[in-house]
């Protein structure tokens, strides 16, 4: 082709191209006329597709990929490069094979112009030395190091997993206890270094590594000192960037002063700031020399959002002056302890190992909060310690006791250990009353120790302590009732006053006590409707971050636990029509405004367990094990999420003992006796698993009553007296001293059905000593004559 | 500095003073290929930036005005295609049989992949356009091998935007045409 001819096509070619697509042809067609070699080649030209990518990327990009391409399948020294990891500012990384030793090893190529002076090499080996000596988990291990005529060879461990900085790019920031488990990491390998004597000099995120394990890397230790080219030079010129990432230096590093481990200490600070928020404490946009200038200034976000301790923890690590920093062994034991506090979403898990887990917990919880508070009260004492230092110790003491009434008392609650619970809610008590005894003005303290007390009441009343435990329970709401009044608007203080009087009303109606059950459970439900109104708790609430979903949660179960408490009462006072209507009100707000949320299912199911309940008693009411079903599916389904969760079996387990109930008054006793039969199963595999948790031996001993009683309909003798022999040998175990009203109620309740009124009656006598009037006892003391002042009660 | 004063030279019609900056912008060039400076993050770093590093490195900017600048860059691009090219040739050679492997065709796209497009190749292509169509070959060279912008080639060749855009689109397509046939 020559000139002219070539000028032609490509005139042509572009006039084509500014054509419309489908006038292309046509155009090429009249353009050419005869020239049929011509129209073939500007038809072929104009039909290539061309992707977008040819000629797109610069001539040097391909000239890199293509030096890249050209190690690949090659082997230097007794290494076989296989493929490329990562490009980094000194070279490249490659994935190979360590032939001789068959190891899978990451090989990075320094590229010549990094190669070394002879001092900074010396200084890099010494290091490099240092550092393959040192095997630590944290620290990618540096297994070999080596010069060929075109580069250095530093020969590592293979890591399987991504950068930090990819990982934060790619997933967000991980959970508060993932990003402290990594900073944790990083500071474990940091103080293995430092304490080698080895700085790293530019820890940030694209030099940590997270396996696919979840373990953490720390890469390139010492690296940056001897490869860093001195950066005032490159930073001066327009439209050029620093060497290095300028943001993550600490101030010292940035004027040019000496890197000591201090600096890494600083740029531990900031990574952590951005494991945990997933942001760097700076603006990435900004330019080389406005990040260094801002170094040099050490210029830093704290994140205002973060716990106390932490805060504390990134503050000292971000102090301007280095010699203020903490070491890394510093910064690792105050990581360990802020992750030592097992959280909610661990206790959640639930299950055997976490039993373990917790009754190790308390023996030392119990022991670090003595030790914790004899810290904070030293702190007070010692006119040399600081303001400040007194504050850190007692915030700890703090942390600690709440932990313990709210985490941890939930979490042993959850798997049933309540013999745990006193020792617990006892230490927590004595720190606050003993806080409270300094302070009376102070409203925090005061809220604790109440909600310290209410848990020591539930304790006496699982303990079967009735009126020990109503007694507490007045006396605390009542405080609580008059600090209310002192702080209208504290929505705490609501939270607690309302479910300190739910478990109050609870207990005034097991103890018959139903005028003054009802009057509290009106008092907590406005109390609960006062803190939905303080905390603007609507239906549109979505529930995104964890915070919310708990909080959520535990407004919700607030709400529905003051109705159910008021349809309870109304229940066992034998207002039926304040037990149903209460029970109808709750549900139809649960139907309309609630969120789905597993408290909500578990608060139906109490309601409508109420709701079913008042229908039985009701006895001209129609469809009474109909209205029974609802709750004891929701049990059910609950029970299947959740098998292991002990609250879950056990409310399964009362449920179907329940139902058995409501078809024994309807007469379908086989149903009720299949019903019993499956109760009584959960009842017995709770038993195995806690053999000492009084609890699970009541419910067993009532639902061998009920099911004897099933069996007297279905005249079957021999299995009713067997399941009541068997109730016997439960309640004579548990019956001691008689201080159990509960247990006291079912074995005068099983020797009267055995027909051993005489045996029956000192204990029916103990049981109206203590002021009990449950109905069903009452009736079958009326029935059998047992004491002559059942009589005075009338049904 | 010796490169500002060349340019100057060369600006008021003397030749020869750019025959004697080259070798200074060539070694100047040849070194801050080989050791791309500055990257951070695996990003490559763009011919534009080599070449304004070697400009910031070379000249006094106070003194030269921003023809001389397009021109410098014209020429610096022109270097940096020399440069690339040799050292490919170089490595291709290292290489057992030479890099004729390099060159492939995406499979089912009737596309080349840049990753594997031969500079080798190109640059007899390039030699052929500039045969054929010597601005053209500029223009090609300027962009893919100096990274200028449409509008600094324009400045440098002193034509419009639009006529670069457009001989750019058509060197393109026909440089396409030309490397299709040794993809398989």
């Amino acid at each position: 082709m020559d000139s002219a001819r070539y000028q032609r096509l490509k005139n042509l070619m572009i006039e084509a191209l500014e054509q419309p697509k489908g006038a292309r042809e046509r155009f090429v067609d009249e353009a050419c006329g005869d020239d049929a070699a011509l129209r073939a080649d500007l038809l072929r030209l104009i039909r290539h597709s061309i992707s977008d990518g040819f000629l797109s990327d610069s001539a040097l990009a391909v000239d890199e990929r293509q030096q890249t391409e050209s190690i690949i399948g090659t082997t230097i020294g007794r290494i076989r490069i296989d493929r490329l990891i990562a490009r980094g500012g000194m070279g490249e990384v490659y994935a190979g094979e360590d032939e001789l030793l068959e190891r899978p090893v990451a090989v990075k190529l320094i590229r010549s112009q990094w190669r070394w002076s002879e001092a900074r090499r010396d200084a890099f080996l010494a290091e490099a030395r240092a550092l393959s000596a040192l095997a630590h988990p944290n620290i990618c291990q540096v297994h070999d190091f080596f010069s060929d005529d075109r580069r250095d060879v530093l020969v590592m461990e293979l890591i399987d997993g991504r950068t930090l900085r990819d990982v934060l790019a790619q997933d967000g920031p991980p959970g508060r206890r993932t990003a402290l488990e990594w900073a944790r990491q990083i500071a474990d390998a940091l103080v293995s270094a430092h304490e080698q004597g080895i700085t790293h000099r530019d820890l940030k995120p694209d030099n940590v590594m997270l396996t696919r394990a979840g373990q953490i890397k720390v890469l390139d230790f010492g690296l940056a000192r001897s490869l860093q080219p001195g950066a005032e030079i490159h930073g001066t010129a327009p439209g050029t960037q620093l060497a290095g990432t300028p943001g993550y230096l600490a101030p010292e590093q940035a004027r040019g002063a000496a890197t000591t481990p201090a600096s890494d200490i600083w740029s531990f600070g900031l990574l952590m700031i951005e494991c945990l928020t997933g942001q760097a404490p700076f603006d990435k946009k900004q330019t080389g020399p406005s990040l260094l200038d801002q170094a040099r200034k050490g210029e830093v976000r704290i994140p205002n959002d973060q716990p106390r301790a932490e805060t504390r923890l990134l503050r000292s690590a971000l102090a301007f002056e280095a010699e203020k920093r903490p070491s890394a062994r510093s910064l690792r034991q105050q990581l360990r302890k802020i992750l030592d506090r097992p959280k909610r979403r661990l206790i959640a898990l639930a299950g055997l190992s976490l039993t373990v887990l917790l009754i190790a917990g308390v023996a030392r919880y119990t022991l670090d909060l003595q030790t914790e508070r004899n810290l904070a009260e030293a702190a007070k004492m010692d006119a040399e310690m600081s303001r400040q230092d007194a504050e850190q110790a007692r915030d700890q003491a703090e942390e600690l006791a709440q932990f313990m009434l709210e985490d941890l008392y939930e979490g042993l609650d959850e798997v049933g250990r309540l013999d745990l619970l006193e020792p617990v809610a006892d230490k927590a008590l004595e720190y606050f009353v003993t806080r409270r005894g300094g302070d009376r003005e102070d409203l925090q303290a005061e809220l604790r120790a109440n909600l310290a007390l209410l848990r020591s009441a539930q304790i006496m009343e699982f303990q079967g302590r009735l009126m020990e435990s109503i007694v507490v329970m007045r006396q605390t709401t009542s405080d609580l009732r008059s600090l209310s009044t002192v702080n209208p608007v504290n929505p705490e203080l609501d939270f607690y006053l309302s479910f300190g009087l739910q478990r109050l009303s609870l207990q005034l109606n097991t103890a018959g006590l139903y005028d003054e059950s009802r009057t509290v459970a009106s008092e907590s439900l406005a109390a609960a409707q006062r803190y939905f109104q303080l905390e603007q708790i609507t239906q549109s609430e979505s529930s995104d971050s964890n915070g919310d979903q708990s909080r959520l949660e535990a407004a919700w179960g607030l709400l529905l636990g003051a109705w159910n408490a008021l349809s309870e009462s109304g229940l066992r006072a034998g207002d039926f029509e304040l037990a149903i209507s209460s029970a109808d009100q709750a549900l139809q707000i649960v139907r309309e405004q609630a969120p789905d949320l597993q408290i909500v299912d578990q608060k139906t199911a109490d309601l409508s367990w109420t709701r079913c309940l008042a229908l039985l008693q009701d006895l001209d009411a129609p469809g009474k094990a109909n209205a029974c079903e609802g709750p004891l599916a929701i049990d059910q389904a609950q029970f299947l999420i959740d098998p292991d969760n002990v609250n879950m079996k056990s409310n399964l387990s009362n449920s179907l003992w329940l139902m058995s109930l409501a078809l024994r008054q309807e007469g379908r006793y086989v149903s009720a006796l299949s019903h019993a039969e499956d109760s009584e199963d959960l009842a017995l595999e709770l038993i195995a698993w806690d053999p000492e948790q009084p609890q699970f031996q009541n419910l067993l001993s009532v639902i061998l009553i009920s099911k004897a009683r099933i069996l007297a309909e279905l005249e079957r003798e021999d299995q009713r007296l067997a399941a009541l022999e068997q109730a016997l040998t439960l309640t004579d175990a548990m019956i001691g001293d008689g201080k159990d009203h509960q247990v006291l109620h079912n074995h005068a309740t099983v020797l009267a059905l055995l027909g051993r009124q005489e045996q029956a009656r000192p204990w029916a006598a103990l049981l109206m000593d203590s002021g009990w009037n449950r109905p069903a006892f009452i009736l079958l003391c009326q029935r059998l004559t047992l004491d002559p002042r059942c009589d005075e009660f009338n049904f | 500095m010796a490169v500002t004063g060349m340019l100057k030279r060369w600006q008021s019609g003397d030749e020869q003073a750019l025959d004697d900056v080259v070798p200074l912008v060539y070694a100047e060039l040849q070194r801050l290929a080989s050791s791309q400076l500055n990257r951070d993050h695996g990003a490559t770093l763009q011919p534009t930036e080599l070449v304004a590093e070697a400009y910031m490195q070379l000249v006094d900017v106070e003194r030269v005005d921003w023809k001389s600048r397009a021109h410098f860059y014209s020429m610096a691009a022109r270097i940096m295609r020399r440069v690339l090219v040799q050292r490919y040739r170089r490595r291709a050679a290292d290489r057992r049989g030479g890099g004729q492997t390099l060159l492939t065709l995406a499979p089912g796209h009737g596309a080349i992949d840049p990753q594997v497009l031969s500079l080798d190749a190109l640059e007899q292509a390039l030699t052929e356009l500039e045969r054929l169509d010597p601005r053209q070959a500029e223009i090609v060279t300027l962009k893919f091998f100096g990274g200028l912008t449409a509008k600094e080639i324009a400045q440098a060749l002193d034509i419009s935007e639009p006529t670069v855009k457009r001989d750019w689109a058509a060197a393109r397509i026909w440089l396409y045409d030309v490397l299709s046939p040794s993809f398989q």
